[in-house]
């Protein structure tokens, strides 16, 4: 019986064996892995795709032979049919599993950005954490242009996107758009690059309504943008009463509080209280810290300024109905009547009080 | 008596664990976030609490059957019901496990060829898979209970990866709490169901646990695992619903299979594809104890051979898979499918524990006046 049984199990055992090795394999050398895309408009109404992937040589001799980045791009009338254009172009086979960048050109961006993120979402072989950019100007330039520090432009732009996203830039990344846009009280943001010569500057928060880029806010206001968005450790902001007297501060710590009266005073709107605790050192300075700028008047005069600059910010988005911060979805989980519809109504006159205490531990290893 | 089952095919109270435990975590866990929250929006982590609750009264009243007659499903719908109608009921069971394999095999079929190779047939797969399966239950109950615990073990490296988002979540997602109604709560707890249909085995696999010692250890086993498959099933839903934006899990087929995506590991990628691999484990025991739940009620209603009946049903399965595997055919069958399910647990072992009770109360009354 135990025979009987065992010998038609080894043979469909071995059998089954043969089914190995039926999926074609896919050889490094022998396919292009798209590292970056770039979207911009043609003309009028085409659409100038660009792909960036490395090439990697072979060493001759000593030394490690640097990759060199391959950049393709095609004109197409829709966003899905640059792949199929690429593909007449290429003498390998496109894979876009190892995708880290996908830039849009600002005017593209404008007209709405969700159709071309969701080629990106539908494909299960693209990471949810994929970096994505609005460029001013083409972004294919950027993707074309030859960089000091990396030869591979999408290994550039993805290092710069990690680096800020643990400084002064909040996370940006496909998943955060996508959750962003999806969220009832909130839109999304994402940087806003520029080629500058030898490099790609970060220039700024570009702004989104529902999927419709509108407008950015400077560098120089990200980190009070951040500030508002999140709580975060290490970022730098300088504060300068003129131009020869300025302190530099490094945040050790900077932890955000939501309190939302629901009702508000009067019984109708709510009431947003916003309230920052910075906790930094003074990292440069040039002037002596006394007197005026001692370090307990410099807390005060943070303060102040952080303040100020964070309800400036703050009445800015107000005035562009959008709003990246996300209160309204702040508002959302404190009322339980909640309505998407009344909050866009009354986003841009709401009562939103910013509250800001700075503490300084230091003020670096001299007086 | 026929339903004896011999001492040395029986296995340890504890393996009983494994067995329910590997049975409620299945292929369920996939993509249930997307079904209860397209019904209670955030709230749906109270429909999972309620679901835990309501299934283990329900393990709880079948233990009590089971108690009773201290023997199988065969035997206690022929005692009941009568050997024709009790057979009939039997049948139903047996070809509802049937469909809980298809189930299983079909969904991780579609999960390859998404995911992984798109090109794949469907037998390359289902082949395989059967093959293994085919071995296990040639082992006995005995065997398939030890790979149930070898898929508990397997699945710690899926544990640790859920960890990866956990700095990323926004807890404000949850608040306010409960704004939803109770109507949306439960309806939301009915689709859960789906995901704890396996339980049903409990009433093929008692008479094959020992009893060991003055204290009946079975019931607490099966408690201990009906309460870590429901806070399993808590806890990745909160991750789920923190870490995505409720209007947007909705969107994904698959949030756990998305979730996986944000493992970025220095020599690896894409976690997703160790995931579905090591996604064998956990539907083995579902597809063993399933065909091994089926093919048992065949042997004990018309004698034939196991062995025979589960060479039979891998081909059958086969056979009739591939018309399943896309997903437009595949959601509707789930969705009959889900159906039995929970018309299986919610209304008909309930209705068992009661028919039981009545009768039991009958034979003692018609007892007592002879």
């Amino acid at each position: 019986m135990q025979n009987s049984i065992r010998q038609p199990m080894m043979i469909i055992i071995l059998i089954s064996l043969c089914l190995t090795g039926c999926v074609k394999p896919r050889i490094i050398d022998d396919i292009r892995l798209v590292q970056a895309r770039g979207y911009d408009y043609y003309q009028d109404h085409l659409l100038l795709g660009t792909i960036t992937s490395p090439i990697f040589f072979q060493s001759t001799g000593s030394g490690i032979v640097q990759p060199k980045s391959d950049v393709m791009s095609v004109v197409v009338k829709k966003a899905t049919e640059i792949d199929n254009q690429l593909e007449s172009k290429s003498e390998y086979q496109i894979e876009p599993g190892k995708l880290l960048v996908s830039l849009y050109n600002s005017k593209i961006a404008a007209d709405g950005l969700l159709q071309y993120v969701d080629i990106l979402k539908r494909n299960p072989n693209i990471s949810i954490l994929t970096n994505l950019a609005v460029t001013q100007g083409s972004a294919r330039e950027i993707l074309q242009g030859h960089y000091a520090s990396n030869s591979l432009v999408s290994e550039y732009l993805s290092d710069l996107f990690n680096k800020h996203a643990n400084s002064n830039f909040p996370q940006t990344n496909m998943h955060t758009f996508l959750y962003q846009f999806s969220g009832d009280g909130m839109d999304p943001f994402l940087p806003l690059l520029k080629k500058k010569d030898k490099h790609i500057q970060i220039i700024g928060i570009a702004l989104f309504k529902g999927d419709k880029y509108i407008d950015y806010i400077p560098y120089s206001q990200a980190f009070i943008f951040k500030m508002l968005y999140q709580s975060f450790r290490k970022g730098t902001y300088t504060l300068s009463s003129t131009v020869s007297k300025y302190v530099s501060i490094e945040n050790i710590s900077s932890k955000i509080d939501y309190r939302v009266i629901p009702q508000g005073i009067n019984g109708h709107h709510p009431i947003i209280k916003i309230s920052i605790k910075q906790n930094g050192y003074v990292k440069e300075s040039s002037s002596l810290l006394q007197g005026k700028y001692s370090m307990i008047n410099l807390q005060k005069a943070l303060a102040k300024k952080l303040q100020k600059d964070g309800t400036l910010l703050v009445k800015h988005l107000q005035r562009l109905q959008t709003d990246p911060l996300g209160i309204g979805s702040h508002v959302r989980s404190f009322q339980r009547n909640w309505s998407k519809e009344a909050w866009k109504d009354y986003y841009p006159d709401a009562d939103i009080r910013i509250k800001v205490k700075v503490t300084l531990k230091h003020e670096g290893i001299i007086d | 008596m026929a339903s004896e089952v011999k001492e040395n095919k029986k296995v340890s109270p504890y393996l009983l664990y494994f067995i329910i435990y590997g049975n409620e975590i299945g292929i369920g866990i996939i993509n249930y976030q997307r079904a209860i929250t397209n019904s209670a929006g955030y709230d749906a982590w109270v429909s999972i609490l309620i679901m835990g609750l309501v299934i283990s009264i329900v393990m709880w009243m079948t233990t009590e059957v089971l108690k009773d007659h201290q023997s199988d499903l065969i035997t206690i719908h022929k005692r009941l019901f009568g050997k024709w109608l009790g057979g009939f009921l039997s049948f139903l069971i047996s070809l509802y496990f049937l469909a809980i394999t298809i189930t299983v095999l079909n969904t991780y079929v579609l999960l390859i060829q998404v995911w992984v190779f798109p090109t794949i047939s469907y037998w390359e797969v289902s082949i395989l898979l059967s093959v293994v399966a085919l071995a296990y239950i040639n082992g006995g109950l005995r065997s398939i209970a030890s790979m149930s615990f070898l898929s508990l073990i397997f699945s710690i490296p899926l544990v640790l990866a859920i960890t990866a988002p956990l700095s990323h979540l926004h807890f404000d997602n949850l608040l306010p709490l409960i704004n939803h109604s109770t109507a949306s709560m439960f309806a939301a707890s009915k689709k859960l169901a789906w995901n704890y249909e396996g339980i049903s085995i409990l009433l093929l696999v008692y008479p094959f646990i020992k009893e060991t010692g003055p204290k009946d250890s079975r019931r607490q086993w099966i408690f201990y695992a009906t309460s870590m498959a429901t806070v399993g099933y808590l806890v990745l839903y909160l991750i789920t619903i923190t870490y995505f934006n409720p209007n947007e899990v909705d969107k994904y087929l698959w949030p756990t299979m998305t979730l996986w995506k944000i493992v970025d590991l220095p020599f690896m990628q894409r976690f997703e594809y160790i995931g579905i691999t090591i996604w064998i484990f956990i539907i083995l025991p579902n597809i063993c104890l399933s065909l091994w739940g089926a093919s048992r009620i065949f042997k004990r209603l018309f004698s034939i051979n196991q062995r025979l009946v589960v060479s039979c049903f891998i081909i059958f399965i086969n056979l009739i898979g591939p018309f399943f595997n896309d997903q437009p055919r595949l959601t509707l069958w789930d969705k009959y499918q889900s159906i039995c399910g929970l018309y299986e647990i919610l209304a008909y072992l309930p209705l068992l524990y009661l028919y039981n009770l009545v009768h039991k109360k009958m034979r003692k009354s018609h007892a007592k006046q002879h």
